[in-house]
């Protein structure tokens, strides 16, 4: 230790500019680990289930929102619990009450950390994975605003395990919080009826769909009024100005009262013209998709084409293979399955399973109660199945055995092809609901 | 003492429940360095508590610095002018002592443009330039304490309150944190809280012996030792003086209150 009071000036340096507080609560402690935790969750979680999102901007930003919901916010309540109980662990409380600056102003330094970097590292992943699908996707846009809504509901997530680790003396809050929020998280995101809409992990499947434009920054408005209201009512002092964490509590209310008002089923989501319309290509029958599936076109197309090849000319065949939120609209159109469920990366990953699905779609009759019923149904069944497997062949490793049906397979292979049209037409009039109905090859 | 008083404490009182820390303390401090003297649990730790405003105490008025503490708008005023290093000095180990100093140089609202100069000066008053950019977890328990004074005066306060100041410090840093606490005692008003009767006899100016939250002995340093009377000893040094005096000054006080014959000696001699 040293007294020199007054050192010769000119040999000393200018002074280095300290680093301001804001920046080393964000560089130093627990706030870069839970962010590169965050991002690395939702990485390995995406990275995971790759072929399900990468191809539509709905998939992708609907996983990342269910992995922000309920894998990040459960991880920014214990990060943010964890930092909130700092002082208490390294005993700085009694100092920070013996000086001028704000309890707020150090209150929103502090938590600083707990609420930025996990909406940070979520972000972080969000760009991966929406760098990711860019490539293969057809039409439409990311919905960003989605997904800035996530960040921000981590963020209000992490201020909020902040506030009870600040409160809240025992050492295992964390995780437990951890455990709870992911608890509640779950059991929030599964709820019917529109309070789900209010929790950051409602899932939402339908990729024509698009959400109504307010809902992203409403949403922000419920999470962040909420979080913000939380923390006013702890640091604002006197305790008479507790009195302002009202206004954020207002405007978060007002916000949740907007979402609560969506419809129960689909919440914010609305279909999109733009999205849904049909693309065709100019085959006979006809396949079209719906235009968020247009570089799957062609990979259908191709997969169709054997089975187009041998319904051509046969009176009921399809005219017209259609997928989307329509379903078949004209006389003649048969639906298709979902394509992307087949795909990775825009290609048709199994064109042989694509085709067998189409074909057990193309035969399957909505049948009643009672249906299927009576002394011809086995042999019925077996019949049915012998047709699908004649039109489009079942990888070997996939569906039903077919040693029964290959009799009937051999009957259809050895027929001439007119006989083989003329048994098809008689096959596609029939109810094959009613196993009477059905003819034998 | 003809410097105004920068600490004014009437009526004082403390409690922790049902126990009585300080009763009806009256305490008035002037520039210089003071030692707050007294065994374990005689209410030194809440004296400082409640002059450094972390504490309110149940009852009685505090005067710091010209403003009343009990104002909210005084106290921050106050709290600008303060440097306080509680007993247990909590720190963030991640942090470098650069950052820790700034930190709290931020917190007591010193002037964005003065913050480098007063963290850095703060830094090598206490003989920490070296490991200014060091993390504080990799700092020994000494260089630990140097850097709670450091955070302490890095605003130049004009009341500085330290509690146990020197402990940790081996006994070549005490004799550097003496002479420091001479150097700031040039211009503020110090109060150092200690249990050490050496560090009182090397540093301070004036003493203020607590025992069981009252008043017991207030005076100059001299005036301790000189309650100690001589020793028979050619070799005795000054710390052992005041520890006689302190000694003294204790058992003169615990009889007053109990009618006893030290009390009534140390009044004659006081006269």
């Amino acid at each position: 230790m040293t007294t020199t009071l007054s050192p010769p000036r000119t040999e000393k340096p200018a002074p280095v500019r300290p680093p301001a507080p804001l920046r080393t609560e964000l560089r130093r402690g627990l706030g870069p680990w839970s962010g590169a935790a965050v991002a690395l969750t939702v990485l390995v979680t995406m990275y995971g289930k790759a072929p399900e999102w990468q191809g539509r901007w709905a998939d992708v930003t609907n996983l990342l929102h269910v992995s922000a919901g309920l894998l990040c916010g459960p991880l920014a309540l214990a990060a943010g619990c964890w930092q909130g109980g700092r002082d208490r662990r390294r005993r700085t409380t009694e100092l920070w009450e013996s000086v001028p600056r704000s309890p707020l102003r150090r209150l929103l330094v502090s938590v600083a950390p707990s609420a930025l970097w996990p909406a940070a590292g979520l972000l972080l992943a969000d760009a991966v994975c929406l760098l990711a699908t860019w490539p293969y996707v057809s039409a439409g846009r990311p919905f960003l605003e989605l997904l800035a809504a996530d960040a921000v509901a981590v963020a209000a997530l992490g201020a909020l395990g902040h506030l009870v680790g600040r409160v809240v003396r025992w050492r295992l809050t964390a995780p437990l919080l951890g455990i709870v929020g992911y608890v509640a998280l779950g059991l929030g995101a599964y709820t019917e009826g529109p309070a789900r809409w209010l929790g950051p992990a409602g899932e939402h499947q339908f990729f024509w769909d698009g959400p109504v434009w307010w809902f992203g920054p409403v949403s922000m408005a419920w999470t962040a009024g909420l979080a913000l209201a939380a923390l006013l009512a702890y640091g604002l002092r006197p305790a008479r100005l507790r009195v302002l964490a009202l206004v954020p509590l207002a405007v978060a209310v007002a916000a949740a009262g907007l979402i609560l008002r969506l419809p129960q089923d689909e919440g914010p989501w609305r279909p999109d013209p733009a999205l849904s319309r049909q693309v065709c290509d100019d085959g006979t029958p006809q396949v079209c998709v719906t235009a968020v599936d247009e570089g799957l076109l062609p990979d259908v197309s191709a997969a169709l084409a054997p089975l187009s090849a041998r319904l051509k000319g046969v009176p009921g065949a399809p005219v017209r293979w259609v997928s989307g939120p329509g379903g078949p609209a004209l006389p003649g159109d048969v639906e298709l399955p979902d394509a992307r469920r087949d795909s990775v990366r825009d290609r048709l990953a199994r064109p042989d399973l694509y085709l067998s699905s189409a074909v057990a779609w193309l035969f399957s009759d909505t049948c009643r109660p009672g249906d299927g019923t009576g002394p011809d149904a086995e042999r019925a069944s077996i019949v049915n199945l012998a047709v699908q497997e004649w039109l489009a062949p079942t990888p070997d490793d996939y569906g039903p055995d077919t040693t029964g049906a290959q009799q009937y397979i051999d009957r259809l292979d050895a027929r001439s092809p007119a006989e083989q049209r003329d048994y098809l037409t008689r096959y596609l009039a029939a109810n094959t609901c009613r196993p009477d109905e059905v003819p034998i090859p | 003492m003809n410097q105004p008083a920068t600490v004014a404490v009437t009526g004082l009182t403390v409690r922790h429940r049902r126990t009585v820390a300080l009763d009806a303390l009256d305490l008035s401090l002037s520039p210089g360095i003071h030692g707050l003297l007294g065994p374990n649990g005689a209410g030194k730790t809440s004296l400082i508590r409640v002059l450094a405003t972390v504490a309110a105490p149940a009852s009685g008025r505090v005067e710091l610095l010209g403003g009343d503490v009990g104002s909210h708008g005084e106290r921050t005023g106050i709290r600008r002018r303060l440097g306080y290093l509680p007993q247990e000095f909590g720190y963030y180990p991640a942090f470098t002592v650069r950052e820790f100093v700034a930190y709290v140089a931020w917190l007591k609202e010193v002037p964005a443009d003065r913050a480098g100069a007063a963290v850095e000066r703060a830094v090598e008053r206490v003989g920490l330039t070296d490991r200014i950019d060091a993390r504080m977890k990799t700092l020994s328990g000494g260089m630990v304490r140097r850097a709670g004074i450091a955070q302490a005066i890095v605003n130049e306060p004009e009341l500085l309150l330290l509690d146990e100041p020197t402990a940790g410090l081996d006994p070549e840093q005490r004799v550097d944190f003496r002479a420091l606490l001479r150097e700031l005692g040039t211009e503020a008003t110090v109060v150092v809280s200690t249990h050490l009767v050496e560090d009182v006899a090397a540093a301070c100016t004036d003493v203020a012996l607590i025992e069981s939250g009252v008043l017991a002995f207030r005076g100059t340093t001299a005036e301790l030792a000189a309650l100690g009377g001589e020793s028979a000893d050619s070799d005795d040094s000054t710390t052992n003086a005041i520890e006689r005096g302190y000694t003294a000054a204790l058992r003169a006080h615990r009889d007053r209150r109990t009618g006893g014959p030290a009390g009534r000696r140390v009044k004659e001699s006081q006269r």
